[in-house]
């Protein structure tokens, strides 16, 4: 007798491709948590509570802190690399490949980085002389 | 393919599979080959000997050994209203619809759709949910979209969009990766999300005129 | 002639794309900041006109939350919620509602 066993809805979670997009997509649940720790932060600093601030030296705090860093470059990564499959990147006339693309976007990561933490949050990036 | 045809021919009478062309135009013999939703006549045996596992399609129900049931892509094709609308049909007189080849470009990837399903069987939202639209009709009637020709694009939308529509798509973008005529479903649905998008920002200005 | 549906679609998935470019180029560089560098408050040459500061806290962080809420909306359908659609984006915008509410408390009085 032959047992035919009914096939699982989930065979996409045993294969490498998929589970790197489900990483992709979990990445929203530690940005979502980053947004609300934040507020949380500044709620607590503006009731003149310094209970989180006070962690952040900690190291669980600062293991958090890298976890929802690299989900969030995760994030930014596989989105610039979804892009250009749908509009492709160019400079002028040239179109740039999936790699060049995502080494532009990346510059642009890193200068968005710079501004903000300049002109936004005030951290010194280049030494006064 | 050759495999399967020995294995029926020599082996067990009974095995059950989809086989037509041999060629890769029919779309009838789609099946997972160590894995990956392939068509048999398109995989070729490793030369070394290694074993090959040849199963059914994913997502779909199984009739017979390799032979799985599409009865519910053929209903969601002919939702997407796979056709030219138009106001008016021109009379026999009025001669044919001209198209520069411009125009031909802007469709022809999504008309080469052989229906084969492989990009059924790599979706995982598709998995999860049957009643997803799924790659190949929201390719296919996004076909219709970009065709000059046609006039029924807002209709269209409507049809891709509405129930377990475009937007149920995740961009898991697998469905372009298994697409033996190099077919970009994916594109066709983050396009068509992006249309809807457009049109449903221009309605609401208009509605607030 | 939109159905509500689709337009209510479109225009989520129209803010979960501008919230998905923001959360890609500006999150990364806010976590470093405001965690690892200790530095949450916005004390910046920008914060000197604090409506500018508090509006881009408010882009980011709403903007960010609306990807990353459209996103578990899916996987969640993707685990087979997808039969309970109506209840799931019903929890999913009043959760975002409440996340506006509170990011615009704490925002104003920053």
């Amino acid at each position: 007798m032959i047992r035919v066993k009914e096939p699982s809805s989930y065979w996409w979670l045993r294969r490498r491709k998929y589970i790197a997009i489900f990483l992709r997509e979990l990445s929203s649940v530690f940005i979502l948590s980053y947004v609300l720790l934040y507020l949380l932060i500044l709620a607590q600093l503006e009731s003149g509570g310094r209970g989180l601030v006070s962690q952040f030296a900690t190291v669980p705090f600062v293991g958090l802190s890298i976890t929802l860093l690299a989900f969030s470059l995760y994030h930014s990564v596989t989105w610039f690399l979804l892009l250009p499959r749908i509009q492709p990147m160019k400079i002028g006339k040239v179109v740039l490949s999936g790699k060049l693309a995502l080494i532009a976007n990346l510059g642009g990561l890193v200068v968005a980085s710079l501004l903000i933490a300049s002109l936004v949050y005030g951290v010194q990036i280049l030494s006064a002389r | 393919m050759d495999a399967l045809n020995y294995a029926s021919d020599w082996l067990d009478g009974s095995l059950a599979f989809r086989w037509s062309c041999r060629m890769g135009v029919c779309g009838s013999c789609g099946a997972l080959v160590d894995g990956t939703p392939r068509l048999t006549c398109a995989a070729p045996i490793p030369e070394t000997g290694e074993k090959v596992v040849i199963e059914p399609l994913h997502n779909f129900p199984v009739q017979k050994d390799l032979v799985v049931d599409i009865g519910d892509f053929m209903e969601k094709l002919g939702r997407v209203e796979p056709w030219i609308i138009r106001e008016r049909e021109r009379a026999l007189e009025e001669g044919e619809y001209p198209q520069k080849p411009e125009e031909l470009e802007k469709y022809d990837q999504f008309s080469a759709c052989i229906n084969c399903m492989l990009c059924y069987a790599a979706c995982p939202v598709f998995a999860a949910d049957k009643e997803f639209i799924g790659p190949a009709a929201a390719a296919l009637g996004y076909r219709y979209n970009l065709d000059s020709r046609d006039e029924g694009a807002t209709e269209r939308l409507d049809l891709l969009t509405g129930g377990a529509g475009a937007f149920d798509c995740t961009f898991v973008g697998e469905c372009s990766i298994v697409c033996p005529k190099n077919v970009d479903p994916a594109l066709a649905l983050q396009r068509i999300k992006i249309d809807a998008a457009l049109t449903s920002l221009k309605s609401i200005m208009r509605r607030g005129k | 002639m939109k159905s509500k549906q689709t337009l209510f679609e479109a225009l989520d998935w129209g803010i979960f794309s501008i919230g998905g470019i923001i959360a890609a180029f500006l999150l990364p560089a806010n976590i470093v900041v405001t965690l690892l560098l200790q530095q949450p408050i916005p004390n910046g040459p920008l914060a000197t006109l604090p409506v500018l500061s508090k509006l881009y806290l408010f882009l980011l962080l709403v903007g960010a939350a609306w990807h990353a809420m459209h996103r578990i909306r899916f996987v969640l359908y993707g685990f087979g919620l997808s039969h309970y659609r109506r209840g799931v984006t019903a929890a999913s915008m009043v959760a975002l509602a409440l996340i506006i509410v509170f990011a615009l408390e704490v925002i104003s009085s920053l």
